[in-house]
């Protein structure tokens, strides 16, 4: 039986051959997941999957110096950035 | 062509996307200048979207040319600092500085110290003569002292071996 803290799905299990020729069970915290663009799902990169050490992070380290940046992918803060340039157009 | 100098763009990718631009300059078939409330750059057409606005523009207008024509169309212009570096702090080694302190006292400050200095030299002077004639005096009683405990040494055994 494992130790408590370990009886929980947020600790995935994994085996591990040792030198003597033994197999044992291992137990590694699961990574956070990606961040995902708010509008299309897609795996935004530029953004660390860390916990805890966001802080110790420089600002521009955390994600990309845009608008938008850590909530929209490029592709869809460009099209942001073209409505609204058409809507300038449209309105005067 | 949409994109001639003085029209209006947004620019859409970068640290800079989002923000107003005008058309400065036409490099080639796909490169521009641009300057506005983006930094002063090259830029691909690809990373542009004109607006229907445009503003009067000489080609290769400069900042502030293309600064009072945005204000006509009540648009900011990025604040563009001197690239003038402040100079560096000059480094001023010890001797230099001992020196520089010691410059603006007055003479008479000088002629005191060097006439302190010649006093303490000779009661320095008369101070090792002295200690000449002490250690003298102290080798000669410190023989003495070497003969006499000697002398009472086998005195001292002598006694404690009648004790016994
Ligand atoms: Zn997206």
């Amino acid at each position: 039986m494992p130790e408590p803290k370990n009886r929980t799905h947020s600790v995935r299990e994994i085996k591990v051959k040792t030198p003597g020729g033994k197999v044992v069970l291992q137990f590694r915290r699961r990574k956070p997941k990606l961040a995902h663009c708010s509008s299309c799902r897609a795996k935004l990169p530029g953004i660390p999957s860390v916990v805890g050490r966001m802080s110790s992070l420089s600002r521009s380290q955390r994600r990309p110096e845009r608008p938008f940046a850590g909530k929209l992918c490029s592709a869809c803060a460009r099209k942001v950035f073209m409505q609204k340039a058409r809507s300038i157009g449209a309105s005067s | 062509m949409v994109l001639e100098i003085g029209r209006v763009c947004i620019k859409i990718a970068g640290r800079d996307a989002g923000r107003h631009c005008a058309v400065v300059d036409i490099l080639d078939s796909n490169y521009v200048l641009i300057d506005g409330a983006t930094r002063r750059r090259k830029c691909s057409i690809l990373h542009l979207e004109p607006t229907a606005q445009k503003v009067e523009l000489k080609k290769g207008a400069s900042h502030e040319e293309v600064k009072a024509a945005f204000a006509g169309i009540q648009l900011e212009v990025l604040a563009t600092k001197p690239k003038h570096a402040a100079p560096m702090p000059k480094k001023i080694r010890k001797s230099e500085a001992k020196s520089a302190q010691a410059a603006p006292e007055k003479k008479g400050a000088e002629e005191l110290i060097k006439k302190k200095d010649s006093v303490k030299k000779e009661a320095a002077k008369k101070n090792e003569i002295d200690a000449e004639i002490v250690s003298e005096e102290k080798s000669e009683s410190s023989r003495e002292a070497v003969q006499g405990s000697q002398k009472e040494k086998p005195a001292a055994k002598k006694k404690s071996a009648g004790k016994e």
